[in-house]
């Protein structure tokens, strides 16, 4: 051990000195200073870096670990599935094929023949209830201006909301442009269809209709039919009424 | 069947038990890896962004933690990794904040403040060859050994880094010292 060589390692490690280094050290008042600045040194380092770490860091770690896990963990079973059945459509391509070739001659035979058969009103208000489930789920309020904006475009507007307004957006009914909206109530989340009459999605079958889960109920106005769906037993030809009533028609 | 659930137990015990070491592994070492990361990239949201990054990934590979022990460097290889993986993607979503508007929020006196910041600017302009041994040990506490490791260099580059990175700031303190005092005379 010689002087240099131990200024050398005093500098760069003096927390992190061997037995032998310290004896060094020890035996001379000079080194001992010396080894004690630089350990001063390092705790001033350690102090002018030690700044504040934001609030709930660690909290927010763990959450966006679980919620980004749980993300990853549908995309792969998605994934999976996808991979599942194209694996097997290759298996059974041909016979898949011809079955699919006379699904489609039979099916152009009958629709060609029916005449673009409507879906009952209830069933397909239901059946877009059940692609869009995830429209129920919402719980962010949405102002009367912004339903108003998209109501709008129809022509309509609303005086004031039937309850907390949690998704309202434009969607499609066979072509035509309608609202769906959905509000809290005492029953649960209740959707609502506003679609202009003309196309007249909502004109065939009848006024009531009801599945395992939903039950709905149809305004046929003038300028425009109010579908209502919510969960079975809630009251709904009292809301369905309420609002088609709200609405004024420019 | 009930052979089945209990299994389904276990299963669900052992995800317990990987949440739980998981979150003590975040409560030990957030605030040290964030202040890495932030002296590494002088920047609070990226930061943040490679913190929340290196645990995401460190949950993905829990498993192959298997030592306590090496927790530490294990997570440090992981934050420098995202760290590059940042300059390997198009780098301009961040803009690079300007040294003078590093704060320091623990200090008490003027004095102090002072002498920080200008501790904090000189070490944020070493060269990272130098910057990042001498993060790992007066940032991370880390020991040469693991600097060595986990910057894949040997022990005496290290040492050396280490020495070279302290006396430069040393140099450039006392040059900015003699500056302060220049100006108040």
């Amino acid at each position: 051990m010689d002087e240099l060589e131990f200024r050398r390692r005093t500098i760069a490690q003096p927390n992190e000195l061997d037995k032998e280094l310290l004896e060094f050290a020890n035996s001379s008042p000079d080194r001992q200073a010396f080894l004690n600045e630089h350990k001063a040194f390092d705790k001033q380092l350690n102090d002018a870096l030690d700044i504040a770490v934001p609030d709930n860091l660690a909290e927010r770690i763990i959450l966006n670990t679980s919620l980004k896990e749980k993300a990853r963990k549908d995309d792969l079973e998605q994934k999976s599935n996808v991979v599942d059945s194209r694996s097997r459509f290759k298996f059974y391509r041909i016979y898949l094929a011809l079955a699919a070739s006379f699904v489609i001659a039979v099916s152009a035979f009958m629709f060609s023949s029916e005449q673009n058969l409507n879906h009952a009103a209830g069933e397909h208000a239901l059946a877009h209830v059940y692609h869009e489930l995830n429209a129920l789920n919402k719980t962010q309020p949405i102002s009367l201006q912004t339903v108003n904006e998209k109501l709008a475009l129809l022509g309509g507007q609303l005086n004031d909301l039937p309850g907390k307004v949690t998704y309202v957006n434009f969607c499609d009914f066979q072509g035509e442009k309608g609202i769906h909206l959905v509000f809290a109530s005492d029953f649960g989340p209740i959707t609502v269809f506003i679609v202009p009459s003309d196309n007249k999605v909502f004109e065939i079958g009848s006024g009531e209709f009801s599945d395992a889960r939903y039950a709905g109920h149809i305004s046929r106005g003038k300028q425009a039919d109010t579908v209502l769906i919510a969960n079975l037993g809630s009251p709904v030809d009292v809301y369905s009424e309420r609002i088609a009533g709200a609405i004024r028609w420019l | 069947m009930f052979g089945n659930k209990k299994s389904n137990d276990q299963v669900l015990l052992n995800m317990a038990e990987k949440q739980q070491r998981y979150e003590a592994l975040v409560h030990v070492y957030h605030k040290e890896l964030y202040r890495f990361a932030y002296w590494l990239c002088n920047d609070p949201n990226i930061a943040d962004d490679l913190v929340q990054e290196t645990f995401l990934r460190a949950w993905r590979s829990l498993d192959s933690l298997i030592d306590q022990k090496a927790a530490k460097p294990w997570l440090l290889t992981i934050l420098r990794r995202e760290n590059a993986r940042r300059f390997e993607r198009k780098q301009f979503d961040y803009s690079d904040v300007d040294n003078d508007t590093l704060v320091d929020q623990t200090s008490h006196s003027l004095d102090d403040e002072m002498e920080q910041t200008v501790i904090q600017r000189q070490i944020s302009l070493l060269a990272d060859e130098y910057k990042e041994p001498l993060l790992l040990q007066v940032v991370m506490g880390c020991s040469g050994d693991e600097i060595a490791s986990i910057l894949d260099l040997n022990k005496n580059t290290v040492m050396t880094r280490l020495f070279r990175a302290k006396n430069q700031l040393k140099e450039a303190l006392s040059r900015d010292d003699e500056q302060l005092k220049g100006a108040s005379k």
